[in-house]
């Protein structure tokens, strides 16, 4: 699976404000309504859900990465964002560093192996500490955009 | 001198598979023991400390895992980590 599978580029955001989690995960869930990919009639369930999970464990996963994620009924297929954030969000993670870049991931309740695809890709785009430090000093969404086409096109890591 | 290497399979019984969360608390509990331990799901092996290594297996529902460890705390390290994966990590 590729970021352009499960990623919006409308969604993207370069300069997340927030400086908690709940605040950061509305943030990146209002920029996929504002994109059209979340009704605006399910906004909240989909933010609660998203906290919901996080309430069972922190999604940070380390290095300054988080990947917050849930199910919801009302997305018939994998969608996501990217945000990147100058200041940190704390995120409760792994290693107890802030997180500067995160990946809000919904999928439909039927399909945990596209989840589970897609997180592959994040994680093995990750290893590359090129990708993940200019990912986290992207000053656009355009940016972002950019490098994740580059990933996708295997101009990162071996 | 070195410790002679542990194994044991364990079946991904969790509806989700091996995830962002269930990876984190597989590392995390990795990490408590003065042990070297690796995660295989057929030819691919991946440190069982390393959440980034964890999520790069895709481990799904019904997958066989092979658990290897090494090191004063081997066995002690594969007690733990069977039993996250018996207890389906508290899910479903």
């Amino acid at each position: 699976m590729k970021f352009a599978d499960f990623i919006c580029r409308d969604a993207i955001r370069a300069h997340l404000q927030a400086a908690d989690k709940e605040g950061a995960i509305r943030e990146m869930v209002t920029a996929l309504a504002d994109a059209k990919r979340v009704d605006p009639g399910e906004f909240e369930s989909v933010v609660k859900a998203i906290l919901k999970r996080e309430e069972l464990g922190s999604t940070g996963i380390g290095r300054g990465v988080a990947v917050p994620h849930t199910k919801h009924p009302s997305v018939d297929r994998l969608i996501g964002t990217v945000a990147v954030s100058a200041t940190g969000v704390d995120f409760a993670s792994l290693d107890g560093e802030s997180v500067h870049l995160f990946f809000l991931l919904i999928s439909p309740p039927d399909r945990p192996g596209d989840h589970l695809r897609a997180l592959e890709n994040i994680s093995r785009q990750l290893r590359d500490d090129t990708f993940c430090k200019f990912l986290k000093q992207a000053k656009t969404p355009e940016e972002v955009g950019q490098l994740l086409e580059e990933a996708d096109n295997h101009q990162f890591g071996p | 001198m070195s410790e002679p290497a542990v194994s044991r399979t364990v079946i991904v019984a969790n509806r989700a598979g091996l995830h962002a969360r269930t990876a984190v608390i597989l590392a995390k509990a990795a990490k408590r023991f003065d042990a070297r331990v690796l995660v295989a799901k057929g030819p691919h092996q991946v440190d069982a400390k390393d959440v980034l290594q964890l999520m790069q297996l895709v481990a799904e529902q019904g997958d066989a895992l092979q658990l290897e460890a090494s090191g004063p705390e081997a066995r002690q390290a594969l007690d733990v980590l069977e039993d996250l994966f018996l207890k389906k990590f508290d899910e479903d």
